[in-house]
């Protein structure tokens, strides 16, 4: 809706964004719009930016020392280093998920009530945890497989279900916004082809922003792509758009696979 | 059914209900010929805008799964061809909209020539429209063949009213614009069948991998 306002249309938008490692500045005045419901996809070489980048969608940059970092990054509406801004609330509303996937080392549905147990002051009735549990395992369509072993330990389970499992450890805190690192880069071809689906599934309901080294997998699971190079956002647009007629030189040269 | 299948299967059912609009306006501006029926050519014309519609929209989205999927082998080749059919029925409503003009001009005035073979002729285009169609959705190299057969009869039909309309003797200053357009007329089915063939050389190539273009 080109009427919307940005903070109805956009996730998340960044302003002059800038990132210092030390002396080393990784990321240099990004300005992106992110859109609401869409899969977005972070393509670029290997140290453009694309992790760093994606960090700062929920302040973990800050747990590494010597970040620097300025500029602006507005996430539904909110500038998210406003001091009244709850780092907690943040990252309930804005989930992560990594590239080898890290369930805890305890039972699935406690890996899955994880989030709510440390956010929720008071605790949920077990039936009001029971149906959170079964939402989001059915949601990443894990339920099936794991509703009769919900008290097995998660890290006992395949490494697509794994991954799974830590995306639905995110729903019950009903994010608005997933960040994906690489999900797919510890998976073979059938797990990666589940997330992908599962991916597509979400697509909707939530922003999603996916870091990808996989080309193929960025052209075939996203609605926008955003190319990086040496810490600058080259050019981003819809995806087809991107691949078939870059706007820019270095795009074409990246994605005609040129280089990188 | 991943994605990428159903994205194809979608993009085949764009085709053949584009596919039924062109067969239609075809159909259409025959039997508004046959029937002397005005409102059969108002329906040919306003359905060229909506074959135009598909046109870009097929086009827009065999270009949006090349360019996402990177499809090869047998998927590359349907999509390939999605593309050139497309055109083929585009070209094909093209003929039918012209057809419609003939036959208004046709309409204007008492017939005064028969028709001759333009009715066998436009029944026979337009049964190679509905096979080349459902050859390729079945992929039937069969049919596609069939439709390549029944060419060398529209063609023969097409000459055939050429030379009977140039050599009859009764043609008067009145009726010599009726000829020139029933000759125009039977051109423009013929290139219709032309499409239709067209369309089966596609199928076949779409199946078989082989291009038989150009070999007689």
């Amino acid at each position: 809706m080109s009427d919307a306002r940005p903070q109805d249309r956009y996730s998340i938008q960044t302003q002059g964004l800038n990132l210092w490692y030390g002396d080393f500045q990784a990321l240099k005045n990004v300005h992106v719009d992110i859109q609401r419901g869409l899969i977005t996809a972070l393509i670029g070489p290997s140290g453009c930016g694309k992790t760093t980048f994606l960090r700062c969608g929920n302040r973990l940059n800050e747990r590494y020392g010597n970040v620097t970092t300025t500029g602006q990054i507005t996430i539904l509406g909110k500038n998210i280093y406003d001091p009244n801004v709850s780092l907690g609330e943040l990252r309930k509303t804005v989930g992560m998920v990594f590239q080898r996937p890290n369930p805890l080392p305890i039972s699935i549905y406690e890996n899955v009530v994880f989030g709510l147990r440390v956010h929720s002051p008071i605790g949920l009735a077990r039936r009001r945890l029971d149906e959170r549990v079964e939402s989001a395992l059915r949601e990443v369509q894990l339920w099936n497989d794991v509703k009769d072993r919900l008290n097995q330990k998660g890290t006992g389970l395949t490494l697509e279900q794994q991954q799974k499992l830590c995306i639905a450890r995110l729903l019950p805190l009903k994010p608005r916004v997933i960040l994906m690192d690489e999900p797919c880069s510890a998976l073979d071809a059938e797990g990666t082809a589940a997330i992908e689906r599962l991916m597509d599934s979400l697509r909707g309901k939530y922003t999603i922003v996916i870091v990808t080294h996989n080309m193929a997998q960025a052209r075939r699971t996203s609605d926008e792509c955003i190319f990086m190079l040496l810490g600058e956002v080259v050019e981003q647009g819809p995806t087809a758009d991107l691949f078939l007629k870059p706007r820019q030189k270095e795009t074409e040269m990246y994605v005609e696979g040129r280089y990188g | 059914m991943k994605k990428f299948e159903q994205e194809l299967a979608t993009v085949k059912q764009q085709v053949m209900e584009m596919g039924e609009v062109a067969e239609s306006m075809v159909g259409w501006a025959s039997a508004a010929l046959v029937g002397r029926d005005r409102a059969l050519i108002q329906k040919v014309q306003a359905s060229e805008r909506k074959l135009d519609q598909y046109q870009l929209d097929i086009d827009s989205e065999a270009i949006r799964l090349i360019t996402v999927y990177a499809p090869i082998a047998n998927d590359l080749r349907f999509l390939l061809m999605v593309a050139r059919i497309n055109s083929e029925l585009e070209r094909i409503g093209d003929q039918a909209l012209n057809n419609s003009e003939y036959v208004l001009q046709l309409l204007s005035a008492p017939p005064a020539q028969p028709l001759r073979d333009i009715s066998r002729m436009s029944e026979v285009t337009r049964g190679m429209v509905h096979d080349a169609l459902q050859a390729f959705h079945d992929e039937d190299t069969d049919k596609a063949q069939q439709v390549l057969t029944a060419d060398d009869e529209v063609d023969a039909l097409n000459a055939q009213t050429f030379r009977d309309l140039l050599t009859d003797k009764n043609v008067s200053l009145d009726s010599v614009n009726q000829s020139m357009t029933l000759i125009l007329l039977a051109r423009s089915l013929e290139r219709i069948a032309d499409h239709a063939t067209n369309i089966c050389e596609e199928v076949i190539y779409l199946v078989k991998g082989e291009d038989i273009r150009h070999q007689t």
